[in-house]
């Protein structure tokens, strides 16, 4: 198959239109050339993406340019499932999105997307989406809506538009539009995100109250101070990408950041910390003070902080290494804190500032716009409604009855508006308390633009059109003011008047718009200079009133939001719900977190029931014991426990946001305190992971960064050949191989998202999942090693092997599962009967079994399965393919073209979703491939590989930037 | 006067030396009444659990096998367990059939034919679990033989040790029933002659394939029944010994062993062994042939079965030294696992039914200790299907990554078929009894006194 170029009946433009047709007629084509053809018009697909929005549903009779039956088609657009804004490139086939991938040319998350962004694909064939305008919960058109709506705002004397911080120019002029045409109307914000306390902070510091950007790729030191940067705060995407850049080490360049995390729940981030502390809020705040002391005295002689601090309760060691770490790194080093504490985060800017980390690591210059309001107006907002002061409100892209910890008091304020206007996509809590309802659409039917950071803009371009009768949330705005207008023509004409500007304007606005629908994305330089900072004389101020504070004694909750539930707007949704989380890997539900010496003292063990109680709430939920958490905490996720999310979101998990408090508008999610007491019966919580410790074994090989300057080999097993019964496999094409660094990754679960959206794999549920019958291909194996207080925490992702000596395929009767020329262990589904044999005999148990017909009865949900892989019936064996679609799709390309294949132009959907570029695919007959100079690294390693199989999986060994000491696992299996 | 010694060392092989036409008699005697309430009571509870299984079987060919209690890392329990156990079952029939015909060992002979029935219906019961444990059995069943067909140039895999089961399974099938139904032709010849009622006379008529007696008849089946014999014993070993290498061959710690074979063989005819005792030991007196199936027979039983019970007991101290000798951190585990991990109490099981309990056949007293051997026969039983449990599961459900290890339950489903194969066989063995003489009369009507006098009377 190297020859591949050889055979050019290949080289015809596939595929075929009428015009090749004709030629046939006159060509001499035999019967078998003719069905290879046709074969390939399905299989085939054009590169590239169209520039053309779809903007009317036009029948195949009159077929458009852009879509051609059986090709795929890629659109840029943005990432609507959080607030980070991310690039996205959306594959279309035949008119519909079919997978979500990231864009490479988005500055910031620079062609990586979360589990959350991947998973709202499904969400657009929600079937529990709102399908049409309703006014007192029955159906009505959209003029009787509008009339009606008008008629209620022109009474109103009070209007209140109540939205999240729009990152999103266009969304935000559309808003500033209806304010301006309603006298009475005002623009409330609500962020359910704790970010405003860093927005005061900086405030107080810089005169600015904006959330700064941070970039962690230019970071040697990160100091994480209960900041979830890589799973859930603010925009981990970008983060976890900028993260990696400093986290790869390779033979040229062995160096890589430290990362010190202090928190008191173990989260993913702090899971993929080099040093970890665990400390409780109080703790944290005494480790802050401590720091910004030690550090003023260092950097500025003296210290701006005139209270005595005295260094915090923790380990001594990892103290004075983090300290001399930031010291020695000034300009290279970022302290990140979750705390919404404005205090704190006025200690954390001073300590960023001393070390000079502004305008290098961390810049207020250059903003990020996720969150741009300090909350104080809602407290505002409610008290109004309470008193009867505001007679209309809209409800934009929120659901506080729901998410705000004053949801109930909300709820109750909220019968007092006359006129309760909802604009979300769904019948969620809070629209089902208002009158009408004007649907958006998804934002995948949307156009729109976002500005998650200041010089970058992205668009949302639709990719379908809408599937029910929905109006976007800006055309409704702009209908009310009296302006009713398409979003295309209104968005197009924001930006010729406002970004357009801001371009070099060279080329015409028409030229311009096209290029930035093309590529998604527009950039323009950010200001440069740091604004004055005032920082010292704010910070002795804070710290004398964090020093006054007396610290909670007892147990605190920690509230937090998870991967792919973030705050459950999106929860009605299988993928997000089955993804295990990447620390605890509990699927559908969340549940009480306690440590392990919690738990003991407790007597308590895993689904056991336990009630926690505040000063008002009270809640019950299955205890899970995580090893690494402090005793002192206890941690809930937020986003469960829906009740109006959909048929599959309704009722899984509890709703932890009553257990939050507001203060100020701020909500509080940890440092909250808490009393827990033992409830009656158990609860099955559904895990994919049971088994938590590695038992000696050296599937986990790992060195440290010291050990690993002195040799490249460190950590890492010699691998023998092995003696084989079976002649060796010639492979004289391409031979297929994957390399995972275990550096990189960080765990996160995008590649698991983007795999069950690329191949079909269905969701099976939490019954099943309970049972172990989880179907995902790719899944991230967590292992914790020494200390079972304080784990070293490692994330190993984990899929078929396509192992050159296969166990699998020697088992098979029926020949189902066979090894290709090109080195893929394929599975044929039709041929498969099920003995599970090969299941069995996998060493790494990666092989999934169809136990029953899953569900493909939900027609709409069906819109988003991707035609290139076969849906799988039961009683069928299936497993990671390397996604041998996308192989077969490159390799017709590069046959049209007469060339061979290019390293790096196949990625499977797994790598190419990784935030963190842990996964490399590629030849590695090719010696120049990426994926061959990585199986020649020293830190080179396969899994198992002293059972024979012959990976083509090469896993790179993890490297701690830790004092070199006993390594658990590879170390005892030397001695083993 | 070496006869009368031998008279006394050896008791006689059949008790009260009766005339040769009481034999028939007595012999063919169930077939020719109505049957008795003990046989109605015994068939209807085996129909029954026979039902219960077929139920259990219609719902999980229509519903997928996820009815079952499997998962991703536990992708076989109950169905192949079973499976290994009735094959296990169905050795002892050839082995009393072919192997003790060979070594002239003529105590064999009133036994033989509930032996290779019970042989039959055992593998008939232990076929069905392949077929079941497939998701798609509907292809599956035709797909595992190399048949010629349209799709191409797909065949099977003859690397799969589950394709040397398919052939391993079928000839032991064939060669057991052909083997079975050539030692039934005199038989059904009498049968046939007794016969009054003309229907009846008409199958048997078929069935005896023209039987007369002859001296040439004899010779011809006397040769015929040695080559058949001879076919049969390298089957012993080989079923057994192939049904090992599904595991033996495999990669998981726990099955890939070598001591496999050999250790499946002693376990199989162990099993069978006390499976045939138990059926005996019923039989002998429901039809009341005690006469011809003796304490004598019932004593050499125990004794093979205290034999093989050592074997067994043997190769699971081999397992667990070469666990520790060969330093391999896997197989080390999942020996540690077996006996002390979450699946202990079926290890346990096995090693007191199967090793310690058997030790009491030690002693004469229990041996010829009717109620005892009816008990161990259920212990060995048990034990040994745990056997095939501990194997299975506990090596399956932690195996290398400890990421994926797992446990499993089984469900009603799972019992309800292994319930319906118990079905299965009771009926099948009960409708024999009613349908076909027990005891081969033609071979015990050899070992009387009666004919050997003669003929030693001749010689003088």
């Amino acid at each position: 198959m190297n020859k591949d170029t050889q055979f050019d009946e290949f080289k015809e433009p596939v595929p075929l239109t009428g015009e090749d047709f004709k030629q046939w007629d006159s060509m001499n084509v035999s019967r078998s050339t003719f069905l290879k053809l046709m074969g390939m018009t399905f299989a085939a697909a054009a590169a590239g993406c169209s520039p053309m929005p779809v903007k009317k549903a036009i029948p195949y009779v009159n077929k458009p340019k852009e879509i051609t039956p059986g090709v795929n088609a890629w659109y840029a657009s943005t990432c609507g499932g959080c607030s980070a804004r991310c690039g996205l490139l959306v594959k279309s086939r035949d008119g519909r999105p079919i997978k979500i991938e990231g864009n490479p040319e988005h500055p910031l998350s620079q062609g990586g997307v979360c589990a959350l962004g991947q998973g709202t694909l499904l969400n657009l064939y929600d079937v529990n989406r709102a399908q049409f305008p309703t006014m007192g919960q029955k159906k009505s058109s959209w003029k009787q809506l509008d009339e009606a709506v008008i008629a209620g705002l022109q009474k109103a004397r009070n209007i209140r538009i109540l939205t999240p911080s729009l990152p999103s120019p266009f969304s935000q002029d559309v808003v500033d539009q209806f304010v301006a045409h309603y006298s009475s109307a005002r623009q409330v914000r609500y962020d359910r995100e704790p970010l405003q306390g860093l927005l005061l902070a900086h405030e107080r510091s810089f005169g600015r109250a904006v959330l700064p950007s941070f970039y962690l790729d230019k970071a040697k030191v990160i100091v994480g101070v209960d900041a979830d940067f890589l799973a859930s705060w603010i925009a981990p995407v970008a983060f976890t990408k900028a993260y990696a850049k400093r986290r790869k080490v390779s033979e040229q360049n062995a160096d890589m950041s430290l990362h010190v995390q202090v928190e008191g729940r173990l989260s993913l981030t702090g899971s993929n910390a080099d040093l970890r502390l665990r400390a409780t809020p109080a703790e944290q705040v005494d480790f802050l003070l401590w720091l910004a002391r030690e550090i003023g005295l260092k950097r500025s002689g003296g210290s701006a902080l005139t209270i005595r601090t005295e260094a915090p309760k923790l380990d001594p060691k990892t103290l004075e290494r983090t300290l001399t770490a930031l010291l020695a790194h000034p300009g290279e080093s970022l302290l990140l804190c979750g705390s919404n504490d404005p205090d704190i985060q006025c200690l954390v800017a001073y300590i960023n500032s001393l070390l000079g980390n502004y305008g290098r690591t961390l810049s207020v210059a250059s903003a990020a716009y996720q969150c741009v309001s300090t909350g104080s107006a809602w407290n505002e907002l409610v008290e109004d409604m309470e008193k009867g002061r505001v007679d209309a409100l809209i409800l934009y892209g929120v659901n506080p009855v729901y998410d705000s910890a004053e949801g109930a008091r909300f709820a109750k304020a909220l019968e007092k508006v006359a006129l309760r206007v909802s604009l979300a996509e769904r019948a969620d809590e809070s629209t089902v308390l208002c009158q009408y309802h004007a649907p958006d659409h998804h934002y995948l039917e949307s156009w729109n633009d976002a500005r998650p950071q200041s010089g970058v803009y992205s668009l949302f371009q639709p990719l379908v059109r809408p599937l029910f009768d929905t109006r976007q949330a800006q055309e409704s705005l702009l209908a009310w003011a009296g302006k009713p207008q398409k979003a295309y023509d209104s968005l197009r004409a924001f930006w010729q008047q406002n970004i357009y500007s801001q371009s070099s304007r060279l080329q015409s606005f028409n030229t311009f718009w096209r290029q930035v629908v093309q590529l998604g994305v527009f950039t323009v330089a950010a200001e440069a200079s740091e604004p004055a900072s005032s920082v010292s004389s704010v910070v002795a101020s804070a710290a004398t009133a964090l020093a006054r504070r007396s610290p909670e004694k007892g147990l605190t909750l920690a509230l937090y939001e998870k991967v792919a539930i973030r705050g459950g707007q999106w929860a009605n949704n299988p993928w997000l719900q089955e993804l295990p989380d990447p620390v605890s890997k509990v699927t559908w539900d969340n549940y009480a977190s306690l440590s392990v010496g919690a738990a003991k003292a407790l007597g308590l063990e895993l689904g056991d029931l336990l009630t926690i109680s505040t000063a008002g709430q009270k809640l019950t939920l299955p205890v899970y014991i995580q090893p690494g958490q402090h005793d002192s905490v206890v941690a809930v996720a937020l986003g469960y426990g829906r009740t109006h999310a959909g048929n599959i979101g309704n009722g899984v998990g509890q709703n932890a946001t009553p257990l939050s408090a507001s203060l100020e508008g701020r909500p509080q999610w940890t440092g909250l305190p808490v009393k827990i007491a033992r409830a009656s019966g158990k609860y099955k919580l559904a895990l994919t992971q049971e088994h938590n410790f590695l038992e000696g074994r050296p599937i986990v090989q790992e060195t440290t960064l010291t050990e690993y300057q002195k040799d490249p080999g460190a950590g890492v097993l010699p691998e023998h050949k092995l003696p084989s019964l079976w002649p060796e496999f010639p492979y004289p094409g391409h031979r297929w191989a994957m390399a995972v660094d275990l550096n990189s990754c960080t765990g996160c679960g995008a590649c698991v998202v983007a795999c069950q959206s690329e191949n079909n794999i269905p969701s099976v549920g939490k019954k099943e999942v309970a049972t172990n019958r989880e179907m995902h291909w790719i899944r991230i194996d967590r292992y914790y090693s020494k200390d079972e207080e304080n784990p070293t925490v490692t994330h190993q992702p984990m899929m078929c092997q396509h192992c050159g000596n296969a166990p699998c395929e020697t088992v098979c009767p029926v020949l189902a599962t066979v090894h290709s020329t090109e080195g893929l262990n394929q599975q044929v589904y039709n041929r498969c009967v099920g003995t599970r044999y090969c299941a069995n005999n996998c060493p790494y148990k990666v092989r999934r079994f169809n136990w029953f017909n899953y569900s493909h009865d939900d027609l709409l949900a069906n819109l988003a399965l991707n035609p290139d892989v076969t849906v799988r019936s039961r009683g069928v064996m299936e497993k990671c393919s390397f996604c041998v679609q996308r192989i077969e799709e490159k390799r017709f390309g590069a046959k049209r073209e007469g060339r061979d294949i290019k390293d790096g132009e196949i990625k499977t959907a797994c790598q190419q979703s990784c935030p963190a570029n842990a996964l490399v695919f590629g030849d590695m007959n090719d010696p120049e491939s990426e994926v061959s100079k990585l199986m020649k690294s020293g830190r080179a390693y396969h899994v198992l590989h002293d059972v024979g199989t012959k990976p083509s999986v090469t896993y790179l060994a993890k490297v701690r930037n830790i004092e070199p000491g006993p390594v658990a696992a590879s170390e005892e299996a030397h001695h083993g | 006067m070496v006869d009368a010694t031998l008279q006394i060392l050896r008791p006689p092989l059949v008790e009260g030396n009766p005339p040769l036409a009481q034999i028939t008699d007595e012999v063919c005697q169930p077939l020719e009444r109505f049957p008795g309430k003990a046989w109605w009571l015994a068939f209807l509870t085996a129909l029954s659990a026979l039902g219960l299984g077929t139920v259990a079987v219609i719902y999980l060919i229509a519903t997928g096998v996820g009815v079952w209690g499997l998962n991703n890392t536990v992708g076989w329990a109950f169905d192949i367990t079973n499976f290994v156990f009735w094959v296990g079952i169905g050795h002892a029939g050839t082995l009393i059939s072919a192997i003790l015909f060979l070594l002239r060992q003529k105590w064999r002979t009133s036994i033989n034919r509930a032996a290779e029935a019970m042989t039959i219906f055992a593998v008939c019961c232990a076929g069905i679990f392949p077929l079941m444990h497939m998701g798609r059995v509907w292809f599956g069943a035709y797909w595992m033989l190399p048949l010629p067909n349209a799709l191409g140039p797909l065949w099977v895999n003859f690397r799969s040790p589950l394709l040397w089961d398919v052939f391993a399974i079928s000839t032991y099938l064939t060669i057991s029933a052909v083997f079975w139904f050539v030692g039934l032709i005199p038989d059904m010849a009498a049968i046939r002659d007794r016969a009054v009622h003309p229907i009846r006379k008409a199958i048997f008529s078929i069935l005896a394939l023209g039987w007369n007696g002859s001296n040439r008849a004899w010779s011809h089946y006397e040769k015929l029944y040695l080559i058949l014999a001879g076919l049969s014993t390298p089957l012993v070993l080989s079923v057994h010994t192939i049904v090992s290498f599904d595991f033996a061959t495999s990669v998981i710690p726990g099955w890939h062993t070598t001591i496999f074979p050999p250790y499946f063989v002693a376990g199989a005819i162990f099993s069978g062994f006390a499976m045939v005792l138990m059926l005996l030991i019923i039989t002998r007196k429901v039809l009341s042939f005690e006469k011809y199936i003796t304490i004598r027979h019932l004593e050499a039983m125990c004794k093979v079965i205290l034999v093989t019970g050592m074997m067994v007991g043997l190769a699971y101290s081999t397992e667990f030294f070469i666990a520790w000798y060969s330093g391999n951190l896997y197989e080390r585990y999942a020996f540690i696992n077996r006996a002390f991990g979450p699946f202990a109490f079926s290890y346990w099981i096995m090693v007191s039914c199967n090793v310690l309990s058997p030790q009491i056949f030690w002693f004469k007293r229990f041996r010829q200790n009717i109620p005892v051997m009816f008990v161990m026969t259920i212990f060995v039983n048990i034990g040994m299907w745990f056997e095939r449990f501990v194997i299975i599961v506990t090596s399956l459900h932690r195996d290398f990554l400890p990421s994926s290890w797992s446990m499993y339950r089984p469900t009603w489903v799972e019992f309800a078929i292994l319930i319906g194969s118990f079905g299965l066989f009771f009926t099948l063995f009960l409708l024999f009894v009613r349908v076909l003489p027990v005891i081969n009369m033609a071979e015990v009507k050899t070992v009387l006194k009666e004919g050997k006098e003669e003929a030693h009377g001749g010689g003088h």
